[in-house]
């Protein structure tokens, strides 16, 4: 019992990610684990072939094991690898130009009044079904808070420090973004927007 | 081979490794330490901005009405402005990557800048510091600032003059210009008397017209106020 509380498999991430930058390479493999379906998952909904995905999910865990001293263990490390994450797929779509990928946004330049989605297991479970038949018709800025909210489970903070924009962006395009998403299946009524 | 495989044998092979906790704590002190200096220096630039407005007779210019401010709007230093205005928006870029920064809306930051350059560059201003600093950086040819001083003089030479009639004569007026430069004020029928023609010998005057060496070719002309400007050359450091 000792000995499985000690590995660091039954650490949290920031403990592991302590482990890693005290030399502990192994740990790093605890993270990956944990971390690589999701961030292939995350890759997914951005990148058309699975090729690309997997290039940018080894990409990120290359640049999170070389950037790792930059992480404060005092915050949550899976913001901090989705944030790489994040910067990856778009660097990706900026390099293949499958999709355009804008350099400035009015949401994020204009205070907006917070828009806090509340969280209805009901309407979660349609909003997922509605993202797996047509997310991929949703602008890039839509579509990465509704995964990250809806599929990754981050909050609004989480995301917010993910994508680098304020708080109330992520509410305004949540809610855009579940617009979006019933505009794109009229016949769809249960949405609350 | 597995994604999990490839990067960590790469990190066994030496392959990949970690940048060291100090290369990012000199990342951010030199990024913090940069966006500083150019906070600096826009304050610095905007401070030299009030200076000048202060110092020079470009102050006077709006008592000519609209045609003062098209002149003014001409000769003001849009240079420095511009200037002050890129490093201000270099330094916003930097602060971007600062959780501070970016959890608020982006508007908030070039706001916050740049009143805050502008409140700076005032206090500077009203500190005396280019009062001192310019004369100390011209005797001792400091790099750049002696040049910056030199290149920026008082911008309204040219298109304002100000000086005391000494007499009327068959073209206008006799002037002593500032400095106590001798010259003449030349008018003609249209040049416009606000405040009626009534000048004598002895009143300061302030002519809106083409200055070309010592002789000015009046539009307008009017009375000085009592407080003038005291052109930086002139200025008595305590």
């Amino acid at each position: 019992m000792e000995s499985t509380e000690n590995t660091p498999s039954s650490h949290p991430d920031e403990q592991v990610a302590r482990l890693v930058q005290s030399g502990d390479a192994e740990a790093f493999g605890v993270l990956m684990k944990r971390y690589e379906p999701k961030i292939f998952r995350y890759s997914r909904k951005f990148l058309k072939s699975s090729e690309d995905c997997q290039d940018m999910v080894q990409e990120t865990f290359v640049k999170a094991y070389r950037n790792i001293q930059s992480f404060d263990t005092t915050r949550k490390f899976s913001s901090w690898l989705y944030r790489i994450a994040h910067n990856e797929c778009i660097n990706f779509l900026k390099k293949k130009r499958v999709e355009s990928v804008p350099l400035f946004d009015l949401d994020v330049l204009m205070p907006h009044a917070a828009v806090v989605e509340q969280k209805n297991e009901l309407e979660q479970q349609e909003i997922k079904e509605l993202m797996d038949r047509s997310l991929d018709s949703i602008d890039l800025k839509y579509r990465e808070p509704l995964v990250l909210y809806y599929l990754e489970g981050f909050d609004y903070k989480e995301i917010a420090d993910i994508l680098r924009i304020p708080i109330a962006t992520v509410g305004v395009r949540l809610k855009r973004a579940k617009v979006a998403l019933k505009q794109q299946y009229p016949k769809n009524n249960k949405l609350s927007t | 081979m597995s994604i999990q495989e490839n990067v960590l044998d790469k990190i066994k092979s030496g392959q990949l490794q970690m940048h060291s906790k100090w290369y990012f704590v000199v990342q951010g002190a030199l990024i913090i330490g940069f966006a500083f200096l150019l906070f600096v220096v826009s304050a610095f630039l905007v401070s030299f901005i009030f200076f000048i407005l202060h110092t020079s007779d470009i102050s006077l210019l709006p008592r000519f009405g609209k045609n003062g401010i098209i002149v003014l709007f001409f000769i003001f230093p849009w240079v420095l402005v511009l200037v002050a205005l890129i490093i201000t928006g270099i330094t916003g870029y930097l602060l971007k990557r600062f959780e501070f920064v970016y959890h608020k809306p982006l508007l908030y930051l070039p706001v916050a800048l740049i009143f805050l350059v502008t409140f700076v560059g005032f206090m500077v201003q009203i500190s005396s510091f280019h009062d001192n600093f310019r004369p100390y950086s011209l005797n001792h040819r400091l790099p750049f600032f002696a040049s910056f001083y030199q290149m920026f003089r008082s911008p309204e030479r040219g298109a304002l003059s100000v000086g005391k009639i000494v007499s009327r004569n068959a073209t206008g007026y006799s002037v002593r210009f500032r400095g106590g430069i001798a010259g003449s004020v030349v008018v003609d029928k249209t040049t416009r008397f606000p405040e009626g023609t009534s000048f004598v010998p002895g009143q300061m005057i302030i002519v809106l017209g083409l200055r070309q060496g010592n002789t000015v070719k009046a539009d307008e002309i009017r009375l000085a106020p009592t407080r003038l400007p005291v052109p930086f050359e002139e200025r008595i450091i305590k």
